[in-house]
């Protein structure tokens, strides 16, 4: 029966745990950093709009209400795609697992 | 099946790390099946969210240009809230889809605030412009989920 070397097994979880987050980050980050960079652009727009009398009071209450609803949805969309690339992650390593046992076996056995 | 260890070094290579390591995947192998933290992609649920951000899109560029009123634009919003209500009908059938089902309800809340604003006034000008980013930035969150899970779709599926 095959032997499972310990060493090179979790050094091949670890990457391909890395490799899974990394393609989630690379796509969050950029998000992310637009999106904080557009909400920040948009309180700016409400203040100069209320200062230049082309928006109202009433609409910049609206406005700011719906911004703070904006960046509740950004920071839901970074938790949500973290635990998209947690679970990644998990399940990453586990089928580099599954496949280091089966190979270890000699069958299909998970 | 024999496992040994042949590393010496390292936080991670330390026996018992690794031990506790194997043993917690062995844990996720016994239950026969990849880890479900958040639910499944869906085509159906992308390509609604898709297709009521192009006709929200089209509205507010109208309404931009145009300046007209509410009054005339209702069903607008009527039917954006219905199939809103449509595609979080679907979502919830999902198990872990909390993230996906607090986006819709934080677009409809802003659909609700747009309707508002729009009853002060015309979208036009700075009020337009800011209000329509305002709700980009609401969809582009919820695709922005659609899309780590399209991505996740091939690492985590299930095994059939």
């Amino acid at each position: 029966m095959a032997k499972i070397d310990t060493t090179s097994l979790v050094q091949n979880m670890l990457a391909a745990v890395k490799q899974v987050l990394q393609l989630h980050w690379s796509d969050v980050r950029p998000f992310a950093e637009t999106e904080m960079q557009k909400l920040a652009a948009t309180a700016a727009q409400i203040e100069t709009g209320q200062a230049e009398g082309t928006i109202t009071q009433a609409q910049a209450q609206i406005l700011l209400s719906m911004q703070a609803n904006a960046s509740q949805a950004v920071l839901t969309a970074v938790e949500t795609v973290g635990m998209i690339a947690a679970q990644d992650a998990i399940n990453a390593a586990i089928q580099v697992l599954t496949t280091a046992i089966n190979k270890a076996i000699g069958f299909a056995f998970l | 099946m024999a496992i040994y260890n042949t590393s010496s070094t390292g936080a991670l290579a330390k026996p018992g790390s690794i031990g506790r390591l194997v043993l917690l995947l062995f844990f996720f192998l016994g239950a026969g099946c990849a880890i479900t933290l958040v639910g499944p992609y869906d085509e159906v649920t992308d390509q609604a969210i898709t297709d009521l951000a192009n006709r929200t899109e089209l509205f507010l560029v109208r309404m931009q240009a145009t300046g007209a009123p509410y009054q005339g634009n209702e069903s607008f919003y009527t039917d954006a809230k219905a199939r809103l209500a449509t595609i979080r009908l679907r979502a919830q059938l999902y198990a872990n889809n909390q993230g996906e089902l607090k986006e819709l309800d934080l677009l409809s809340a802003n659909f609700e605030k747009l309707a508002a604003l729009h009853r002060l006034g015309p979208l036009t000008g700075a009020v337009g412009k800011t209000a329509r980013q305002l709700i980009e930035t609401n969809f582009e969150s919820l695709l922005q989920i659609e899309l780590a899970k399209k991505r996740s779709s091939g690492v985590s599926a299930p095994k059939t």
